[in-house]
This record gives structure tokens, C-alpha cells and sequence, in this order.
């Protein structure tokens, strides 16, 4: 196999994963139950008006708490990769290691987002009231849609493409603030946003066969996707640790 | 000896042994297999079948570990892709059938206007719930 090919990170990752995946999965399900607790008890009801903001305050909170857990997963999947002590509790890890860094750098990724989907909403937002006021018609509005769709969408990917590994970096780097684990994101994926895409879209047919098993396989496939991104990111950082080594 | 009785490897390099070194997870590999022999003879019922099937191929790809397949990896692979062939060809075969036969449609629809009937709305309050249960003088619930 070819050196950090996806077929390559992905047999490292089921060997890391052997013998590990009742702790891969009891923190899965951790999660999807602390958010389930979340969603069920923490969200106001039955406010409107003014009020109705308390309900979108509590939705962000259990948004950024996520997150935070989210993390935690990437703390617990690097000391597997590294055969290092890996225990369940290090979902929380984020909770106690500066959380208002992940908080600023969600919130920032969320902005960005929000601007790449710019195009769309104001593309939409036009050809949807000039078509209803007969100035375009269907195919056209249509049309305008797609397009704006798919420019939103490579914005999109770009983005996220680009700062995907700094939540890794946060748990590597506790010297590094937010800013600068965005820009060092940024460094180590140049010129590797294709590869960590086509790696990406490799798990289509394991996930469709996660849902055909009506979610039960989900168990293993998520934990088994988690931890080959982190060893893409360990590939990653070798790799620039190498040729900075060089220089 | 093995500190993890759920990991084998086998030397590659002595001879004698196979050349091809194996890896991963044996339980993982031996719960797919079961999976997959379960899967098999309940192919007639489509929403058992293959999600059974399907976890069992997961479960067999992701037991290799970082070598080849087990070989009960492998059986499991062949049984599961072949009970979700079999669940498939045969709900198919059913639906077309029932679709293609108005003798056969009108036989299943008198069959479900008799359980209707039976086990109905009407039939299932009278024989579920006593009339009592709805009255509040006897300690039930007003509606």
C-alpha cells in the first residue's frame, strides 16, 4: 500500500481499533445520551416573544457542549492511535483544557459558514421573490438555485477542508491559542484537502450499510471513521515533522 | 503470551505458515460469522435479514484489522452478501407477484379487512379496555 493512502490509514485504523472497540462505543454512547438528556431537559418550552430567545441561548449552549464532547472523542481516538491510556472519561477532556478556545474556534468555523452560505440565501432569496412576482421563471429560479447551491457548497468545503485538524491540534498544542491553531490547521492541510475529502467520501458504502443494519453497525463504522481522521492526522503531522526535520 | 486474547497474529516468516499475515479481531470475525449463518435462513423476512446481514459485513471488513480477512471473516462476507441477495430477489419476486395478480391482491385485502375487523379499533377498546377504566366514580380516568 501506498504511504498515507486512504487504504493505508484505514488498515491502521482498524489495527488501532482492535480490542478497543467497547471503549470506542460505550463513549459514543455516552454522548448520544448526554445529548439526548440535553435536548430532552434543557431546552425551555413554551416561551415566545421576547422570550424565545432563551430558547436559541439554550440551544447554543448545548451546541457548544457538544462540541466540547465531540473533542473529547478526538483526545480519547488519539490515545488509541498511540497506544497510549485510553479511558471513557476523556470525552470530558475539553471540559478542563481550555474550553473557551474550542468555543471560539467553533464559533468562529460557524461565521464562516454562515458567509460561504451567503451566496445561496441571497441568490435564493432573490430569484425565489422574482419568480413569485412573475419577473423569472420556474426553470430559471431553478437553475439559479443549483448554481448558488454548488458555489455555497465548494465555499463550504473549502472552509471546512482547510481547518479540519484543528481540534487535533488544540489537544497536541495547549501553548497554541485559537487563532493560531486555525492557522496552523491551515499549514498542515495545504495541498492535502483533495486526499482528506476522497477519504471522506470512502465511508459512503460502510455508512450505507451502517443504515441498512438499521443504525446498529453505526456502532463500529463511526468509531472506525473517527479514528482513521486521526490517523490522517497523524499522518499529517509526520510528515511535516519530517520535512521540518530536513530543513 | 497474548495480553489480548481478542488479537491474533500469526509469524509470516517462519515456513510452514501462511505467507500472508494475519490480523485484527477473531471475535469480531466470529460474531459476523454468526450473524451471517442467522441471517441465512430467516432471508424470507426482509427487515430481519438484512440488517442482520448487514451489521455482519460490517463487522467481517472491519475484523482484518491491518492484514487480510479471517477465514471466518470470509464466510461471513459470502453468507451475509448472499442472504441480502436471497431477501432481496424473494420480497421482490413477492411484490411483484401481489402487484401482478388481482386474484391474489383481493385474497390479501379480504384478509386484512377480517384482522380489521377482529382486532380493530372498535373490537380492540371493547376487549382492551374495561368501560369501567374510563370512569372516574370507580377510581378510572375522565376523559
Amino acid at each position: 500500500m501506498k504511504q498515507g493512502s486512504c487504504a493505508l490509514l484505514k488498515a491502521r485504523a482498524r489495527q488501532a481499533l482492535t480490542g478497543r472497540y467497547l471503549t470506542a462505543m460505550g463513549a459514543l454512547v455516552l454522548t448520544d445520551l448526554i445529548y439526548a438528556f440535553m435536548i430532552a431537559f434543557l431546552i425551555p418550552t413554551g416561551f415566545t416573544g421576547r422570550l424565545a430567545g432563551l430558547s436559541l441561548l439554550s440551544y447554543l449552549i448545548i451546541l457548544f457542549l457538544t462540541i466540547l464532547l465531540l473533542v473529547g472523542h478526538n483526545c480519547l481516538y488519539l490515545n488509541f492511535a498511540r497506544g497510549s491510556h485510553a479511558a471513557m472519561g476523556q470525552i470530558f477532556f475539553a471540559f478542563s483544557h481550555h474550553p473557551d478556545r474550542v468555543i471560539l474556534i467553533t464559533a468562529a468555523l460557524f461565521a464562516a459558514g454562515f458567509v460561504c452560505m451567503l451566496p445561496f440565501l441571497l441568490v435564493s432569496f432573490f430569484a425565489y421573490t422574482s419568480w413569485l412576482i412573475g419577473g423569472m421563471s420556474f426553470s430559471a429560479m431553478a437553475g439559479a438555485f443549483g448554481i448558488s447551491g454548488l458555489i455555497s457548497l465548494a465555499l463550504f468545503l473549502l472552509l471546512t477542508v482547510r481547518y479540519a485538524m484543528a481540534f487535533f491540534l488544540y489537544i497536541d498544542h495547549p501553548e497554541l491559542n485559537w487563532l493560531q491553531l486555525l492557522g496552523e490547521s491551515q499549514r498542515i492541510m495545504k495541498g492535502h484537502g483533495f486526499r482528506y475529502i476522497r477519504l471522506n467520501l470512502s465511508f459512503i458504502g460502510i455508512l450505507l450499510l451502517g443504515v441498512l443494519s438499521m443504525g446498529l453497525a453505526l456502532l463500529w463504522v463511526i468509531p472506525y471513521m473517527i479514528m482513521t481522521n486521526t490517523c490522517f492526522y497523524l499522518d499529517l503531522t509526520d510528515s511535516h515533522s519530517d520535512a521540518d526535520a530536513q530543513n | 503470551m497474548d495480553p489480548n486474547p481478542s488479537n491474533f497474529n500469526e509469524n509470516t516468516d517462519s515456513p510452514g505458515m501462511r505467507r500472508h499475515r494475519i490480523s485484527g479481531s477473531r471475535s469480531m470475525a466470529t460474531a459476523a460469522m454468526v450473524l451471517g449463518l442467522i441471517a441465512i435462513p430467516l432471508f424470507f423476512v426482509f427487515y430481519i435479514s438484512i440488517p442482520l446481514a448487514a451489521t455482519a459485513i460490517v463487522l467481517a471488513l472491519l475484523s482484518r484489522g491491518d492484514g487480510s480477512l479471517h477465514p471466518r471473516a470470509k464466510v461471513s462476507l459470502i453468507v451475509s452478501i448472499a442472504a441480502i441477495a436471497a431477501s432481496v430477489l424473494v420480497t421482490g419476486y413477492a411484490f411483484i407477484t401481489v402487484r401482478n395478480n388481482p386474484a391474489l391482491r383481493r385474497e390479501l385485502e379480504q384478509m386484512l379487512d377480517y384482522f380489521s375487523d377482529y382486532y380493530g379499533e372498535e373490537a380492540g377498546e371493547e376487549y382492551l379496555v374495561p368501560d369501567h377504566f374510563f370512569d372516574s366514580t370507580e377510581g378510572g380516568i375522565t376523559i
